[in-house]
């Protein structure tokens, strides 16, 4: 997908670092968006209601408050996609920003090619008709959502109903973090939040059966201490 | 505490069951100084018994032609049981006796004569000594009753009063001015208490000009075994002093040292009792202190803590901001069109690569300062598949990478392993690193790893030039905390924080030159039993 394909997007810039948020609105401005700009959480949070921006990049350390707080407030009146600007210290904190309904995040320090990406990514994303497409394809496999098929060049693959829940959990939301938090509430229940090795166990058996190289996976991508992410093709 | 209070209300009790067994014993000062003072009234009650006879005989002399006989020997029985009641059994039977004789010499014919042939007499005689001797042993008994009531009492407000004192002590000084004060008012004694160190070991007490030396060693076994010893005990029955254990409810808790004053007189059961009731009290309010100290200390690390996380936080921040800055600014002028063709974009290049080295540097930097002060409370640790750390690492170093055909000898049957996810992948990371950087490219690099028995092995090794043969054992230093950092930038550090990572988790690491050529950086770390899957293994999914 080229940018002149993509959308003019508003953006709001929560950060207080004028030196941050000047590049990045530059970078945004540079492919055609449209920006605001806020250094705390409460002016933030105003100019989410009144801007209706599309597309929220939010930094997790902000003076008068916690990036944290905004994203809950925020989700409570709004779906509206939230990128996540953090520090590699606070990598905890965005696990919880991603649980508390953060769309994606970034590691300070990062590139511009890499931000615009990563907004391409999540307005796409958000764009798409939730429930849209049954059947997804990636790498030699083939997955039909609607009719539970599992097939890989050609030959069909033996899941079980649980292997299948977790496949569908991450095809269904492309390029997407589910954090383990998410991925065992969705698939294995409440209860099973703290049972990482579960979710360890499985993606191994996904791996083992989709993957060309389950040990350099291209698909089901680890998000070390945070997640999972599961790629259609390498540019997704 | 309400197993302080517990104790002290125990200990209360065993302090009046000693009253109420008490015996005629002289165990309290004040109780001893009776002896004097019990002297001189046995002296004043005799006096007494003498003046009441001879009061009674010139009372009645003018009455004598009015009163009958048995009227005035009741008025003399009236004065005997006076002074029996008031000054005890020997006035009672001194008073007897000169009544008896009084009364005969002037009462009974012949006047002014002694006659004791009479049955009359005799009579007279028997009766007032019993009467005199009863009346007397009564009080005598309830007097000395009375007495002991009195010292028990005085001996349990003591207890009392030091328990209350000793419970008010909030350091280790006042608990041993206290206890010392409070076993040498009940006893004429020296009391000194010697108290272990931090590791539990008794530690001697500096020599006091007011106290007497005290045998280390009888002092240290006696702390050691949890027993008495020293004098009047089985171990070390001639040495100055007895040695007390402070037997503390969790543990000894140091020694109570009791240096008699004079000759070494055996102490009674009571009072060995009394010493043991003593030495506990201290006991517990040493134990209280040294707990009360425990959560203090506990406070300020935590406070500690959380304060070096609010500063590492801080500073990761402060450093990141102006480089994520630097490297967003270089890459926007980079994406110019215009810079295509400008002679600076080397030097655009060369800003970006640096404010990237710069940004590993600090991670590096602040890794190793979160791991130095101590990692293993910090691990964030969760069941993880290695396959799939190697995986990510292989991934964040792709580009890199890219030049080096790759080897992974990764045994699909690997055990899910008990550790830090992020810091394991930066092992890793670090790793293979190392093997890019020292390597020319084209050079394979490669990663095994199997299971031994309760421990993962993993190997990164290279094809390269391996590791210089006398640089090798700087290696090793550098492994061992990072103190003597290597010239080249970076290398020293990386390493120091794998060799801090893996030690964390109990693991080891090593490097060594291969055989075939080529370096190989190799860690164990730790196998765990998984914890089982509660879920029986679901049929396969069938087709609708």
């Amino acid at each position: 997908m080229s940018a002149a394909t993509d959308p003019v997007l508003t953006v709001l810039i929560v950060e207080d670092e004028q030196a941050i948020r000047r590049f990045v609105r530059a970078a945004l401005e540079a492919e055609g968006h449209r920006t605001h700009e806020a250094d705390t959480v409460r002016r933030g949070l105003q100019e989410a209601g009144t801007r209706k921006p599309d597309l929220v990049i939010l930094d997790l350390g902000l003076p008068d408050g916690d990036g944290l707080d905004f994203i809950r407030d925020l989700r409570a009146w709004s779906a509206i996609p939230v990128l996540v600007l953090s520090a590699r210290t606070e990598e905890y904190d965005k696990v919880e920003a991603l649980d508390a309904g953060a769309d994606d995040y970034l590691i300070k320090p990062f590139g511009v090619t890499e931000l615009l990406a990563r907004v391409r990514a999540v307005c796409r994303r958000h764009a798409r008709e939730p429930g849209g497409a049954t059947v997804v394809n990636f790498g030699a496999a083939r997955v039909d959502l609607e009719n539970r098929q599992v097939s890989r060049d050609g030959q069909p693959v033996h899941v079980t109903p649980i292997e299948f829940r977790l496949l569908a959990a991450l095809i269904s939301q492309p390029g997407k973090v589910l954090t383990h938090r998410q991925l065992l509430r969705d698939v294995w229940g409440p209860a099973y939040i703290e049972r990482g090795h579960y979710l360890r166990i499985y993606m191994g058996h996904l791996r083992q059966k989709l993957e060309d190289d389950p040990a350099r996976p291209r698909h089901f991508l680890t998000e070390t201490g945070v997640g999972y992410r599961f790629c259609l093709s390498q540019t997704d | 505490m309400p197993s302080l209070s517990g104790r002290l209300r125990k200990l209360l009790t065993h302090a009046s069951i000693l009253k109420t067994e008490e015996r005629e014993t002289g165990l309290i000062r004040r109780f001893e100084a009776y002896g004097t003072t019990r002297a001189y009234r046995a002296l004043k009650g005799y006096g007494i018994a003498l003046l009441v006879s001879i009061g009674v005989t010139l009372a009645v002399m003018p009455l004598l032609s009015h009163l009958d006989h048995a009227n005035i020997v009741m008025l003399f029985l009236l004065a005997l049981v006076g002074v029996a009641a008031w000054h005890g059994r020997g006035a009672a039977v001194l008073a007897a006796v000169s009544n008896v004789l009084a009364f005969n010499f002037v009462f009974m014919p012949p006047h002014f004569a002694f006659s004791f042939g009479t049955l009359q007499s005799v009579l007279t005689f028997i009766v007032m000594l019993s009467v005199g001797l009863i009346v007397g042993q009564l009080t005598a008994r309830f007097r000395q009753q009375a007495e002991i009531a009195l010292a028990g009492e005085a001996r349990a407000r003591h207890l009392y009063d030091m328990a209350r004192e000793l419970s008010g002590a909030l350091a280790i000084e006042q608990v041993i001015e206290i206890g010392e004060r409070g076993v040498e008012a009940d006893f004429r004694v020296k009391a000194q208490l010697l108290l272990p160190d931090d590791h539990d070991r008794l530690q001697p007490a500096p020599p006091r000009p007011d106290k007497p030396e005290v045998s280390f060693a009888i002092a240290r076994a006696c702390f050691e075994r949890n027993e008495p010893a020293g004098l009047h005990t089985d171990a070390s029955p001639d040495a100055a002093s007895l040695y007390l254990p402070l037997k503390g409810p969790l543990r000894a808790r140091g020694v109570l040292v009791i240096t008699p004053d004079g000759s070494g007189q055996a102490p009674t059961s009571e009072q060995r009792r009394l010493l043991d009731t003593l030495a506990a009290l201290i006991a517990i309010a040493l134990e209280r202190v040294h707990f009360a100290a425990v959560a203090h200390r506990t406070q300020v690390k935590m406070e500690a803590e959380r304060e070096r996380n609010a500063l590492l936080a801080g500073f990761s921040h402060d450093l990141r901001t102006p480089m994520t800055a630097l490297l967003g600014m270089t890459e926007t002028l980079s994406l110019e069109p215009s810079a295509e063709r400008s002679p600076y974009r080397e030097n655009l290049n060369a800003i970006r690569e640096q404010a990237m080295r710069m940004a590993l540097l600090v991670d590096n930097v602040l890794d190793m300062v979160k791991l130095q002060a101590g990692a293993g409370a910090r691990l964030r640790k969760d069941w993880q598949s290695l396959e799939e750390l190697v995986g990510s690492a292989l991934r964040a170093l792709e580009q890199p990478l890219a030049a080096h055909p790759l080897e992974l000898a990764l045994d699909p049957e690997l055990p899910l392993v008990n550790c830090d996810a992020v810091l394991i992948e930066r092992v890793l990371v670090n790793l293979l690193q190392n093997a890019v950087k020292y390597t020319p490219p084209m050079t394979p690099i490669g990663v095994t790893a199997r299971a031994e028995a309760d421990r993962l092995l993993v190997e990164v090794w290279d094809q390269g030039p391996g590791l210089p043969v006398d640089q090798r054992q700087d290696l090793f230093e550098k492994f061992t905390r990072g103190q003597h950092e290597s010239a080249v930038p970076g290398v020293g550090l990386g390493l120091s924080i794998c060799r801090a990572i893996i030690e964390a988790h109990g693991g080891q690491i090593a490097a060594k030159n291969r055989k075939e050529g080529g370096a190989c950086f190799g860690f164990f770390l730790p196998l765990e039993r998984l914890p089982p899957l509660e879920m029986d293994e679901e049929p396969d999914l069938e087709p609708p």
